[in-house]
């Protein structure tokens, strides 16, 4: 039993290497930055927050059309969930490290 | 890495695939129908748990799709990275907790490729013996979702055939220890060895021989049945 357990684990460690180069690819391929939206008077501008040397610059995108302005929302979203799950990646590879002792 | 992360970004999916419309299309197979065996059995321990980040859905049948849907795209907003083998063509789905793959059952002379099924914007492995387990379907009810599984007797006695086809020995090991673990478990209950005997009797001859083959060294408990049939 545990021979096939050190079989499953070697798999998955490798499958995790892969994924993780996958997850990096995929974010640098996404917006950077995020997205702010600030209430004024009751009205919503939206702006596009980035950090660039060491700053940070807003960038209002009140002008973007609205499908536009969606899909930015939706493909930083997606970043913030390529990220996190980025994460999860490296806690699971750690995991199988200090079972598996793989360095 | 823990199962219960893993069964969440399952039910997710599968939720997904309800409000899709294409849930009972699709039949989950692989090690992950222990965990709904388990759930099915009042959460007996006595079923081997989940040992495989593999979840599998197969499509018993390609051209009774009801509904077109995108699944590639559900999959990616679930957070999914594509895994495209540059030699067979074949994708598959991958997350930190769980890698998805869509099987077919391969008949007649059989594909080199993958299947493409277009209607879920998807393509599918074949493999031989699948309709072992679409013949003997079970729909165990989860919380608001109905899901398509093989009869437990049914993925017992299947492993044990493909488990003496499969060339990476890890895998065929997995597979024994998965049928033997739930045959155990199976052969406590009088409905589940009457299930067995009528799945034995049913199914044809060369198969049968296949099973109780590689049943004989592992579990001959099997070939008794089999003897009484």
């Amino acid at each position: 039993m545990m021979g096939s357990l050190q079989g499953v684990l070697k798999e998955e460690y490798a499958r995790l290497k892969a994924l993780e180069k996958k997850y990096i690819r995929e974010i640098a391929k996404l917006p950077k930055g995020s997205l702010q939206e600030k209430r004024i008077k009751g009205r919503i501008y939206p702006y596009w927050v980035l950090s660039r040397r060491s700053k940070i610059h807003y960038r209002y995108l009140g002008n973007l059309p609205e499908n536009r302005l969606r899909r930015l929302k939706e493909q930083l979203a997606l970043k913030r969930k390529y990220m996190s799950l980025l994460k999860n990646v490296r806690q699971n590879k750690k995991q199988i490290e200090k079972i598996h002792g793989r360095k | 890495m823990a199962e219960s992360n893993q069964f969440g970004v399952l039910y997710g999916i599968l939720q997904r695939f309800q409000k899709a419309g294409i849930l009972q299309d699709l039949m989950l197979v692989g090690s992950w129908c222990l965990h709904f065996y388990r759930i099915e059995f009042k959460n007996s321990d006595e079923i081997p748990a989940v040992r495989t980040m593999d979840a599998d859905f197969l499509i018993p049948n390609i051209y009774q799709l009801k509904k077109e849907c995108n699944v590639a795209q559900i999959l990616k907003e679930e957070g999914f990275l594509p895994s495209h083998n540059r030699e067979s063509g074949l994708v598959k789905y991958d997350h930190p907790e769980l890698r998805i793959e869509f099987l077919v059952p391969e008949l007649g002379r059989g594909h080199d490729n993958p299947l493409e099924v277009k209607k879920l914007g998807i393509n599918a492995q074949g493999l031989r013996y699948l309709n072992f387990l679409t013949d003997y379907p079970k729909i165990i009810s989860y919380r608001d979702m109905r899901i398509k599984v093989p009869e437990p007797a049914a993925f017992a006695l299947h492993k044990f055939i493909i488990s003496g086809r499969r060339l990476n020995k890890e895998k065929a090991k997995r597979d024994l220890e998965m049928a033997v673990g739930l045959l155990e478990f199976l052969y406590e209950k009088p409905r589940e060895v009457a299930r067995i005997k009528s799945i034995l009797r049913d199914i044809p001859a060369k198969w049968r021989k296949s099973i109780l083959l590689v049943s004989n060294k592992c579990f001959p408990n099997l070939n008794d049945t089999a003897k009484k049939l």
